[in-house]
């Protein structure tokens, strides 16, 4: 049941924009995919509608394999960024058409028309041309037009993204009903990773055209496996410093990145050799003077009740987010230049292949600076 | 100074002020502007007026006169009481010279098969090549535009001498089939369609819209300024059409309203009779007058889309 990609390939001439994707979407999942624009989620979105014929894979949706089944046939439903609603006809006739199209008899699609719109809010617009209509009730009348066709699965294409800040806070929850009250599958495409967290049962996350992710928000964010996802996600996003690595014995490497020093194990194997870089989030910085680390401060920022301090080794550079309190505090009087010794919170560091971008399972042992 | 635009504008105002007693409800310049500026542009517009309005008044004075005659002191009263038996009697002149029922029939019948057709191909064609994926479609495309490049009368022998040999001079089929062919149509109808975002077209599918109900139920419905634009075009080019129906039309049944002109230019040997000659001038005016009348607001809508305006 549900939605299923599997080996999805889209190629535009010498682009890939989809490249041997696949993923699943249980019955009754929201699962977001999130990434950077032109990242190939549209295409990903339309190929499951069948506005795009893959190249190649295979999309199910409930059980069915419905490559070359025309749109309609599909059992899915589509809502888009820019509403795509029939300027020349009313919000009910928007609604209406695709039962119409169904020879549905009249009196159940003025029911069914009425229902949704009473669910979504929108009954005093039934008469509305589109044009009338603020962003907001526009994309209700998107939804309710997918919703009258109860299909099994609902395709989202960036929804809310041509909607202002405050208003698009408020769809959010709207959505998060949506699912509810409607019980299907939901794939919803976002560049918006507060989006993505807020909504999402799962997250793919996409990048030029590779499916590099898929999880729960939570163990996404605090267990990145790609140095892509953790440079994505979190606002800052996580901290990636360039390492040199050695190795010391069996599986253990000395990491120095400026003159600091981490020990660690690694359970998969790695080659000494190869680029590699360490993370840590902003929020996992902790500044003290016992610290292992020692980084010069560059500038911080005051944000209320939080910080933000940047700081410098070497080349590199990083960002702390910190609470205010009497020890970070010191940092607004402090002259740019100066050491300061930080540490990070136990199991908060993260070591990446930095040209493949795959995280190594590893284990610190110890560090120093 | 005032610009081309204002005038145009203005002087779109004033006529709609005009035909109907309101100047519409758009919010123009003029109404913000300075009295001096005021002054100016209606100084302008009165001389654009003057310019436009004097052959007209030309035309009709000419046919309140008996002869070609000038009278002096000459009198520029067309609407004295005998400007007007005049008038009549010019017009039953005319009326009983020629052959106007058969004129008239002619001229609606090739502009009105010409419109409906050539905008109907047009929108086909310009639809295809704005969204359908073929094999060639930019070549296609390109061959249609090349056709723009080359003037009719380039052609136009080669064309007689195709209608001669498949017998179709002295033919209604003659004189129609070749106005169809419009690549400014085509071109004017796929530019349109270009800019309806194509998620309008894919939310019909996906709500079970087959290609061709998506054509006729959705996408031609939006683009109701661009048939208005082209079929205002075509009529105006099919109507006025002197050069083909002078080669195809060789007896006078299959004559339109431009030939018959031409015939009174001629009718009488040497002498040019113009108080006859306006007076068919008059008749012929008369369609396209009613035509304006009904779709005045299509008209300036298809002006304002082609960009003719300043
Ligand atoms: N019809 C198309 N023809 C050619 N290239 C396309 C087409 N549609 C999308 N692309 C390309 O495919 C890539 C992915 O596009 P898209 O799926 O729209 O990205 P996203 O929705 O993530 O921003 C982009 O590089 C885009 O330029
Ligand atoms: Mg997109």
């Amino acid at each position: 049941m549900g939605v299923c990609v599997s080996n999805l390939v889209v190629q535009y001439g010498t682009t890939r924009a989809v490249d041997n994707v696949s993923f699943e979407v249980r019955d009754g999942e929201f699962l977001v995919i999130l990434g950077p624009s032109g990242c190939g989620k549209t295409t990903i979105l339309r190929c499951i509608a069948g506005l795009v014929e893959p190249t190649s894979g295979e999309i199910t949706i409930d059980g069915r394999v419905v490559n070359g089944i025309y749109p309609s046939e599909r059992n899915i439903a589509m809502v888009f960024q820019n509403y795509a609603l029939y300027p020349h006809m009313t919000v009910h006739d928007n609604i209406a058409l695709n039962m119409k199209m169904k020879k549905i008899p009249k009196p159940e699609i003025e029911k069914r028309v009425k229902d949704v719109a009473l669910k979504l809010q929108i009954s005093e617009l039934l008469q509305k041309k589109p044009r009338q209509l603020s962003g907001g009730q526009a994309q209700r009348v998107g939804l309710a037009r997918a919703m009258v066709r109860d299909p099994a699965a609902f395709l989202m294409d960036e929804p809310l993204s041509n909607l202002d800040a405050k208003l698009r806070n408020e769809m959010r929850d709207e959505m998060k009903r949506f699912q509810k009250i409607t019980g299907r599958s939901i794939v919803y495409v976002t560049h918006d990773q507060i989006e993505a967290m807020t909504l999402g049962d799962r997250i793919l996350v996409l990048n030029h055209g590779k499916a590099i992710q898929i999880d729960e928000p939570r163990k996404l964010f605090d267990e990145p496996n790609h140095l892509f996802v953790a440079g994505f996600l979190g606002n800052p996003p996580m901290n990636i410093m360039p390492c040199d690595v050695r190795l010391t014995g069996a599986g253990r490497y000395d990491m120095k990145f400026g003159s600091n020093r981490v020990k660690v194990e690694i359970k998969d194997s790695m080659t000494p050799s190869a680029s590699t870089s360490m993370g840590f989030r902003p929020t996992d910085v902790i500044i003290s003077d016992d610290g292992p680390f020692r980084a010069s401060l560059d500038y911080v920022e005051l944000l209320g009740t939080e910080m933000n301090a940047h700081f410098r080794i070497g080349e590199g550079r990083f960002i702390a987010r910190l609470l205010r309190d009497s020890i970070t505090e010191k940092l607004f009087q402090t002259k740019s230049g100066t050491d300061v010794s930080f540490g990070v919170r136990a199991n908060r560091i993260f070591i990446f292949d930095s040209l493949s971008g795959h995280r190594y399972n590893a284990l610190l042992d110890s560090a120093d600076a | 100074m005032v610009t081309p635009s204002e005038l145009f504008r203005y002087a779109i105002h004033k006529f709609r002020h005009l035909l109907r007693g309101n100047g519409g409800t758009e919010e123009l310049e003029i109404n913000r502007m300075s009295l001096p500026r005021k002054l100016l542009l209606e100084a302008a517009m009165i001389m654009v007026a003057v310019v436009y309005v004097v052959p007209f008044y030309w035309m009709v004075l000419k046919a309140t006169r008996i002869s070609i005659l000038a009278n002096f002191p000459p009198d520029l009263n067309p609407f004295s009481r005998t400007s007007f038996n005049n008038f009549i009697n010019n017009f039953h002149q005319v009326w009983s010279f020629g052959n106007f029922p058969t004129w008239y029939f002619n001229s609606i019948l090739v502009s009105s098969v010409v419109v409906t057709t050539s905008v109907m191909v047009g929108a086909m064609a310009g639809y295809a090549f704005a969204r359908l994926k073929f094999r060639g479609r930019n070549i296609l495309f390109y061959v249609v535009l090349g056709t723009l490049m080359i003037p009719f009368p380039v052609i136009l022998i080669a064309s007689y001498v195709f209608m001669v040999d498949i017998g179709w001079i002295n033919s209604y089929q003659g004189l129609i089939l070749p106005q169809i062919a419009s690549a400014v149509n085509v071109f004017l109808m796929r530019q349109y369609f270009l800019t309806i975002p194509s998620e309008i077209e894919d939310a019909a599918k996906i709500d079970g819209l087959r290609p061709w109900q998506i054509f006729y139920r959705i996408s031609a419905p939006l683009a109701k300024p661009a048939f208005a634009a082209s079929a205002i075009y075509t009529f105006i080019g099919s109507w006025n059409n002197f050069l083909w129906p002078l080669l195809e039309a060789q007896t006078v049944n299959y004559w339109t309203l431009p030939l018959a002109l031409n015939f009174f230019k001629g009718a009488n040997g040497t002498q040019i009779y113009w108080n006859q000659m306006m007076m068919a001038d008059i008749l012929a005016l008369i369609p396209t007058f009613i035509i304006y009348m009904i779709f005045e607001r299509y008209f300036i809508q298809g002006i304002s889309l082609t960009g003719t305006k300043g």
